[in-house]
């Protein structure tokens, strides 16, 4: 049951744990606990043992105020997809600040994280943090795909402050440090940074070989609609676009994904259905 | 307060002659001049401020500083901790091998002046020249404040001597740009001093992907 829990002034408190353990020969959703408006459809199984789910945030956007936590855990062995079936959006505010806070604790397992894009309205004031936990051999492959503001109709962002924060870990010490603050017309434009453009998206895949990274650099040029470049840092594949497509940076992903999944975890990419819808 | 001769030593510190290659490092300006980012001294200016207001004040000052602090502590324990920071917050491969080869070369350079703890710390200060500028800055009595501003001054004029030679630009366009951007230094460093532990972390979106465009860019010269 999802329960809603409206606090006052503090807007939505909302929170999803999952814990996903490798049951014979599949991964099962364990344990689940849910908070105010953050919810998870049933698990499903397109490919052998690997469990997906969508994670679904029924009010579909965060003002001012409110606070999504998504916790998810991987046991030994398990394998759990992730993805969500619409993009998340934080609108204006009045001058409260909206949190998400992503926490992923992959204990020698596998958690993939492909969600749709996150959009920040005109005037949003938000900080955004993930933290991935990966102990002995895990196996992780994420994304997340920013706008600011709504390019395809033409709206831009207006100073809002947004904070993004992601760390990875592997075994406790930091493999990658990102911190990234958009906080007004300097940040927008700068020239190192974000050069004006409103798409910004990072994939992060983790174990990466040399000879993997060179397989996808073909994929990083010429790429329509943006600048693409990736990195191999500390064993962990850094694919960064920068552009004014969400749909682009999309596909530009899926694309990488499909080449690495294999080689990452093993499994040959199959695209979540509501990819295609 | 720097005393005269600490600040000679503050000059030495931050010569461009220093064998420790600075020269060679471009961190992606070769690529973006490729891709005709940086075109002209106009765009070479917003690119290094861009990166002055957000790289500088929020990574490299404030972890030069504790950097000092731990070491000048004999605190290995935390000083490598910061390291360890610093190099997963370079962006890339090659920014982040750039930190570390100039750290190597700065901690060959540190113990052939026999600087104390240079030759016993040199598995820590060899990942980073962070590290070792901040251990040759506590050694000659060099204060934190001018130690970044002389960080901060060096890393400047090596970026801006590498883009005059792949833009191109004269020499003279050079120099005034630096002369344009010295104020901006103070302002850094005063800012850079005062971040709190939880804000130090910067991402610069576009010189990311320039530097790792750069690791397979078909022609270049220069090793970032």
């Amino acid at each position: 049951m999802i329960k809603a829990l409206p606090s006052g002034e503090s807007g939505w408190q909302a929170e999803l744990r999952l814990e996903f353990t490798q049951r014979s020969n599949k991964t099962v959703l364990a344990k689940r606990h849910q908070r105010g408006p953050l919810a998870i459809q049933r698990p499903f199984y397109p490919e052998a043992g690997v469990c997906h789910a969508y994670v679904l945030h029924p009010p579909g956007g965060v003002v001012g105020g409110d606070a999504l936590h998504l916790h998810f855990k991987v046991e030994p062995h398990a394998h759990a997809l992730l993805t969500t079936p619409g993009a998340s959006k934080f609108y204006r505010s009045a001058g409260l600040q909206a949190a998400q806070h992503q926490q992923f604790h992959v204990n020698d397992a596998c958690l993939e994280w492909l969600p749709q894009e996150t959009i920040f309205f005109p005037n949003a004031q938000a900080v955004l943090t993930s933290t991935i936990h990966l102990q002995g051999s895990a196996q992780y492959i994420g994304w997340e795909v920013y706008c600011l503001g709504r390019p395809v109709i033409g709206e831009t962002f207006q100073p809002g402050k947004v904070v993004f924060k992601t760390a990875l870990y592997r075994d406790a010490k930091p493999l990658l440090l990102d911190r990234l603050v958009v906080n007004g017309e300097r940040d927008l434009f700068s020239a190192a940074g974000l050069r004006g453009q409103p798409v910004f998206a990072t994939l992060l895949a983790t174990p990466v070989s040399p000879e993997l990274l060179e397989t996808v650099q073909p994929f990083c040029e010429g790429v329509a609609l943006g600048t693409a470049g990736v990195t191999l840092l500390n064993g962990v594949l850094i694919v960064r676009y920068l552009g004014n497509s969400t749909a682009q940076a999309h596909r530009l992903f899926r694309t990488i994904w499909q080449a690495i999944r294999p080689a990452v975890n093993g499994h040959v990419a199959t695209a979540p259905r509501i990819w295609n819808t | 307060m720097i005393t005269n001769l600490a600040l000679v030593r503050l000059l030495h510190l931050v010569s461009p002659s220093l064998p420790i290659g600075s020269f060679t490092y471009s961190q992606g300006i070769e690529w973006a001049v490729e891709a005709a980012w940086i075109k002209n001294p106009h765009d070479l200016r917003a690119w290094l401020e861009s990166q002055l207001h957000s790289g500088m004040i929020y990574l490299d000052v404030p972890i030069l500083q504790r950097l000092y602090h731990s070491l000048g502590a004999d605190d290995i324990i935390v000083a490598g901790a910061w390291i360890t920071v610093l190099l997963a917050s370079r962006e890339t491969y090659e920014l982040q091998l750039e930190e570390k080869n100039r750290g190597r070369a700065l901690s060959d350079l540190l113990i052939a002046l026999d600087i104390p703890r240079a030759a016993t710390w040199k598995p820590l200060i060899a990942q980073s020249q962070a590290a070792g500028f901040a251990l040759a800055a506590l050694h000659w009595n060099i204060p934190v404040e001018q130690a970044a501003y002389g960080y901060v001054w060096s890393w400047l004029e090596n970026l801006v001597l590498s883009a005059v030679k792949i833009i191109p630009l004269g020499q003279t366009q050079g120099q005034k740009l630096l002369e344009q951007l010295s104020p901006l230094v103070a302002e850094v460093v005063e800012q850079g001093l005062q971040v709190a532990d939880e804000d130090i972390g910067a991402a610069s979106f576009a010189l990311a992907i320039a530097s790792s465009r750069h690791e397979s860019q078909y022609t270049r010269l220069f090793r970032s």
